[in-house]
């Protein structure tokens, strides 16, 4: 199954809330999204719609060319994990949820749940009620990834790990995108931490997509210049300065907006470093409340 | 991986869940009923089925019990494994009569567990209250009479389950629709138990074969409903 993903003029209401409101974008699989947004701006909604867990309100949401709501050719094909997972409920014991697992997704890896059972040291005769946060959440990316579907989408699944249980669930996750290529979505408040793993990004507010793109062409947008902080603020007036960091008598601006070669000259005959544009900046900037925007 | 596996995946999860869970509970009950039969033998003497006072009314809430996890546990499991609604109806269904069948006949068993030590010490095992088996020894009738009760009882569960899942103001709707559907129920076990209502019709004679259609046409709405709720139902986030 392709796992191109067709949204088109999306929208979701819970009663009187409108979570999403006419989003349309296209997902041609295959690499790993990060899905951008402050808290409400969407992101578990729209990855709820996309993994059947709730029917749209408006628009049409395809994956592979097929509509998504309860349509099992589809949705076998897709695995979301939201916060510490919703197939660990706190009644079952660890073993039996990644045994239940084996008998309800026929694409899931008992031996790869296994080797990652034990990367992150998880006790299988514990209750899940039992297991910290921390753990829960391992739970949860464990069946994610050994889910091995086509879509695999994390929201906020690793927020409970310790950054070593972190870094060894980036490097699971990009060694399963090489090993078994698949598009997996992430939804993270973490952006500098995990953003080196996106190859595209979305970003999401107040239930619009105001930006989608690829994180190469982002980053290239703008630019972090540092230096001494008297030069490098002689060098950003008149741009758009979307943040600015100070240490001592050194500053990092990060400016909106591509350099062009004379600027880039002057920068380096005033000792300046340039670098690519964080994209948490870029984040912040376009999701700040209109008012305050510059 | 087998065809049971493959094709009733749910239904596998649910009985590997249930059933043991279930066989226990029965065991932990059985030796209650031969400890207090065994107090009554010493103190006041048996002339009656001690465990028919228990059968026709603890078991049921476990049924029902289990009905609302069915939903409240493994229906998220279900959808989050990339399920679909509709298979869940088809294997919830199948689920309650497997479950309600087995507990049937372990609450079977209890009866001739029963007989069998009323026998050896010679005690009579009379009915205190007659159902729709007129005797202690009539199994198939007993086994049928309590299928059909905890076959409602389990999908009354699933019914209320759905509801609270889908919002706790459907939820509250669902209690009285429950309890219309457990209440044919009263006329085969001639037990009521329930404060404020049904307590009528334990004493109706009503021929089995109207029962049964009763109950069938109240199962059939119970699956209505059940359709009727999960079809569209949002599954919801859950904190953290």
């Amino acid at each position: 199954m392709t796992t191109i993903i067709e949204v088109d003029r999306l929208s979701l209401r819970y009663n009187e809330v409108t979570a999403l409101d006419d989003v349309s974008f296209t997902l041609t699989g295959g690499k790993i999204y990060g899905l951008l947004g402050r808290n409400g701006s969407g992101k578990t909604s729209l990855l709820s719609v996309l993994a059947g867990y709730r029917k749209e309100s408006g628009g049409t949401v395809r994956v592979g060319g097929r509509p998504v709501f309860d349509n099992a050719e589809v949705t076998s094909q897709v695995c979301l994990v939201r916060g510490t997972g919703d197939a660990a409920s706190s009644g079952i014991k660890v073993a039996d949820v990644l045994t239940f697992a084996s008998y309800l997704r026929e694409s899931w890896d008992s031996t790869y749940a296994a080797e990652l059972v034990e990367m992150f040291s998880l006790p299988l005769n514990k209750n899940v009620g039992a297991l910290s946060h921390g753990r829960r959440s391992a739970l949860g990316i464990i069946i994610g990834l050994a889910s091995r579907t086509p879509l695999t989408m994390f929201d906020e699944s690793y927020l409970g790990l310790d950054a070593p249980s972190r870094y060894k669930f980036y490097d699971a996750l990009l060694a399963e995108a090489m090993s078994q290529p698949r598009t997996m979505i992430i939804s993270t408040h973490l952006i500098e931490e995990v953003s080196a793993l996106f190859e595209e990004v979305l970003i999401l507010d107040e239930g619009r997509l105001v930006l989608h793109d690829e994180a190469e062409t982002l980053r290239a947008a703008g630019s972090a210049v540092t230096g001494d902080a008297e030069s490098v603020d002689r060098f950003v007036a008149g741009l758009r300065v979307l943040g600015e960091k100070r240490l001592g008598r050194t500053k990092s601006a990060m400016v909106y907006g591509e350099l062009d070669e004379d600027r880039r000259a002057e920068a380096r005959a005033a000792g300046l470093d340039l670098g690519p544009l964080a994209l948490q900046d870029l984040f912040v900037h376009l999701t700040e409340p209109t008012g305050d925007r510059s | 991986m087998t065809t049971m596996v493959r094709r009733w995946p749910l239904l596998r999860v649910l009985l590997s869940a249930h059933l043991a869970f279930t066989a226990m509970l029965w065991a932990l009950f059985m030796v209650v009923v031969l400890v207090i039969t065994g107090i009554l033998a010493a103190t006041a003497g048996i002339s009656e089925s001690i465990q028919h006072y228990a059968t026709t009314q603890a078991p049921r809430w476990l049924l029902f019990g289990l009905g609302i996890d069915v939903v409240s546990t493994y229906l998220r499991l279900h959808l989050a494994h990339g399920r679909t609604r509709r298979n869940f109806l088809g294997q919830s269904i199948g689920y309650t009569f497997v479950i309600s069948g087995f507990a049937a006949a372990l609450i079977t068993v209890g009866y001739l567990v029963e007989r069998l030590v009323y026998a050896m010490f010679g005690w009579t095992q009379r009915l205190p209250r007659k159902a729709m088996f007129d005797a202690a020894d009539e199994y198939p009738m007993m086994l049928a009479t309590f299928w059909l009760t905890f076959l409602l009882w389990t999908v009354a569960g699933l019914v209320i389950g759905l509801g609270f899942f889908r919002s706790t103001g459907l939820g509250l709707l669902t209690i009285p629709v429950g309890l219309m559907i457990v209440l044919p129920t009263f006329i085969p076990t001639r037990d009521g138990g329930l404060p404020f209502v049904g307590e009528e019709l334990t004493g109706l004679d009503v021929a089995p074969g109207v029962v049964l259609a009763a109950c069938a046409g109240l199962y059939l709405l119970a699956v209505g409903i059940v359709w009727a709720i999960v079809r569209d139902v949002p599954m919801k986030s859950t904190a953290p």
